[in-house]
């Protein structure tokens, strides 16, 4: 699944998953991507962390402490800095990747790889 | 009838008789009484109108008031008048503690107490003047042993229960003052007021005290002479109460003390060479002590003033590191607001490359590709400029963690070859097996090998660029990791080495490429530095291509 409230980013993620085989869910901000994550329990979360409604932390938080679900959550953001990356581990996060860094494919390459547990 | 038995002497003035054991009774009395209200009226009068001044005056009066109704008391022989000071006493004491508490409450908080309080002070008070005329204060007359006593009812018991109530309210005002006043002069001035109030109240109800458990009322007496004292130290904080200061205090209490002395010598002096002596004496130490007393005023000024421009300073501190804090923020926001197109025309650009959005001719993935390498090199830019300002302010923070270099180094071999063939150069890889584990941070260590082999592709017109990984060892033995680059590119001569490691320093090939933000190799070295490794160049000069190498420790097993 898919939360970013980038349109573009959200269709390019889309297309190279798509192309790579994934079904991909989509979710615009955190409050809707949390109850759709209660409904379809997908394998893998690509979560932004600047979002309307409720941000990747508040998700991260949501997601930990009201649900039992235990879903690897990859925390992709264009931001740089400690604090941000801190804090998205210390929220649960599986690994912290600047957006701006990592084309499509190579986003493709790295959920295949926490998937199978090489990269974690 | 009584009066005759026990052969009391008639009062004059209402206070002067023999009817007492001894005569110091009046010195005890009447010295308290005129110094008291000295420092009252004096306090006063600095400041008719301050609300402070005006309590301290009331309060001064309720003492002394309190000190001819107990005069009374020990000399009048008269029972009724005796009773009725006795229970005006009752009353006049609970009174003076309320007067203190309000005064404490004005003098901290430089407010006026709010309503609720003054009820709650009111309510405490007021059935000590509701019962004062009735048996519960004062229950009898005891003429035993020609004492003349009142006998006390409960009354009184109650009144020092709301003694010590008003005394416990008023440490509480002192300790929340004491915590919330911040400069050393506050604390010192409320410490001042603390010494002073509590002071007066000892002694005032010590000898009460004392003479309610032992029946003996001379203790009382012993006290009421420090009062004076205690009085004036109070009358000196109002009065000074903008430029108070221990020190000035001191000096001041010296100077007069020492003219006191010297002055009171005139009542002993018998032959008239002592007393020109004397007032030789006297005028010098008036004049001198006036010179001490400005020298020392003149020296705290300086001091209070050196003082406010400290605090001033610290102020400016706290406001700089605020704004500090509003800069980082901003340049976190803006790189932030700057990647983000970055990645979207990226990610579309790959996408289109990629084949992903269908197939595109030779020609137009060419053209995608150069959007592409654009896109990257803007966001490279960005990255740099972000990393200086984090330098520059000491704030590169580090995570630094257990990393393979290879999987790092192979992704980007994988990645920049996009960017190598887009230019038509030969990209080839030498990347040893095996894990080169090092302690270090994994993003940035990417971001120094990127910055390297982007170079080695922006100055490499034609012919290869080269990316290797190999373990070496270092003079002491130690496992070491080379990462390195070599290109077939413009090469760099001897002068310039130095400088391409500086901020904004530039290379042969600069013209050739104007879109660096000559961050690179500063940040590079800064980075390498940082996780205990080595970069140099090697080149054999210009036109002759050029490698870079990165060395760093390995973790041993």
């Amino acid at each position: 699944m898919i939360i970013e409230d980038d349109k573009d980013l959200q269709e390019i993620y889309k297309l190279n998953f798509e192309m790579a085989g994934y079904e991909v869910l989509q979710e615009f901000d955190g409050l809707n991507g949390i109850s759709s994550v209660v409904d379809s329990k997908p394998d893998i979360i690509l979560l932004d962390v600047m979002m309307p409604n409720m941000d990747g932390f508040a998700f991260l938080k949501a997601m930990k402490e009201n649900t039992s679900i235990n879903i690897p959550v990859v925390v992709c953001s264009n931001l740089s800095d400690k604090e941000t990356y801190t804090k998205a581990v210390s929220a649960g996060a599986v690994s912290v990747l600047l957006k701006v860094d990592y084309s499509g494919k190579q986003l493709v390459d790295k959920v295949g790889h926490i998937l199978n547990g090489v990269d974690i | 009838m009584n009066e005759l038995l026990c052969d009391w002497d008639i009062a004059k003035f209402f206070v002067f008789s023999g009817n007492i054991f001894e005569p110091g009774i009046y010195y005890y009395h009447l010295f308290p009484f005129f110094v008291s209200l000295g420092i009252g009226i004096f306090v006063f009068l600095h400041n008719s109108k301050g609300v402070i001044n005006r309590l301290f005056l009331i309060i001064i009066l309720l003492f002394d008031f309190w000190v001819f109704a107990s005069l009374l008391i020990w000399a009048n022989e008269k029972q009724e008048l005796i009773m009725f000071f006795w229970s005006v006493l009752n009353i006049a004491e609970p009174l003076i503690y309320a007067g203190s508490l309000y005064f404490v409450y004005l003098f901290l908080n430089k407010k006026d107490m709010p309503l609720l309080s003054k009820i709650v002070i009111g309510v405490l008070f007021l059935p000590v003047l509701i019962f004062a005329s009735t048996k519960y204060n004062l229950s009898g007359f005891d003429f035993t042993n020609c004492d003349r006593e009142a006998v006390e009812g409960p009354l009184p018991i109650y009144g020092y229960l709301i003694e010590i109530i008003y005394t416990f309210w008023m440490f509480f005002i002192f300790l929340y003052a004491f915590k919330n006043k911040l400069s050393r002069h506050e604390k010192i001035q409320t410490i001042l007021l603390l010494v002073g109030i509590s002071s007066f109240l000892v002694l005032f109800s010590l000898g009460n005290l004392i003479g309610n458990f032992t029946d003996n009322w001379n203790y009382a007496l012993y006290g009421m002479l420090g009062m004076p004292i205690f009085i004036g130290f109070l009358g000196y904080l109002i009065v000074k109460h903008h430029m108070f200061n221990l020190k000035l205090f001191a000096t001041q209490a010296l100077v007069w003390a020492l003219a006191i002395m010297i002055g009171a010598q005139y009542f002993f002096i018998k032959v008239p060479v002592n007393f020109v002596l004397n007032t030789v004496t006297f005028i010098t130490v008036i004049v001198l002590g006036r010179f001490l007393i400005k020298s020392v005023k003149v020296e705290i000024e300086q001091k209070e003033k050196l003082q406010h421009l400290t605090e001033k300073l610290e102020d400016a501190n706290v406001k700089l590191q605020a704004l500090d804090k509003l800069k980082s923020e901003f340049i976190s926001l803006a790189s932030h607001q700057l990647r983000s197109p970055l990645t979207v025309i990226k990610g579309y650009a790959a996408t289109l490359t990629d084949g992903i959005a269908g197939d595109l001719t030779e020609k137009q993935t060419e053209v995608v590709r150069h959007i592409y390498v654009s896109a990257q090199g803007l966001a490279n830019v960005v990255e740099d400029f972000l990393n200086v300002t984090k330098i520059e302010q000491g704030g590169m923070k580090y995570v630094f963690a257990s990393t393979d270099m290879r999987t790092i180094v192979d992704d980007l071999a994988s990645d920049m070859r996009i960017t190598a063939e887009a230019k038509h150069l030969e990209f080839q890889t030498d990347i040893n097996e095996g894990v080169f584990m090092v302690n270090a941070d994994g993003t940035k260590m990417k971001q120094v090998f990127l910055n390297l082999i982007d170079n080695s592709i922006k100055y490499t017109k034609e012919g290869f660029v080269k990316v290797w990984l190999h373990k070496t060892q270092d003079e002491h033995g130690k496992d070491m990791m080379k990462f390195g680059v070599s290109d077939s590119g413009v090469g760099v001569s001897e002068e310039t080495k130095a400088k391409l490691f500086q901020k904004f320093g530039r290379g042969e090939g600069a013209v050739m490429n104007g879109g660096g933000s000559g961050l690179g190799l500063y940040l590079a070295q800064e980075i390498v530095k940082a996780h205990g490794g080595e970069i140099i160049i090697d080149s054999e000069g210009l036109g002759k291509g050029a490698t870079f190498s990165v060395t760093l420790p390995l973790i041993s097993n």
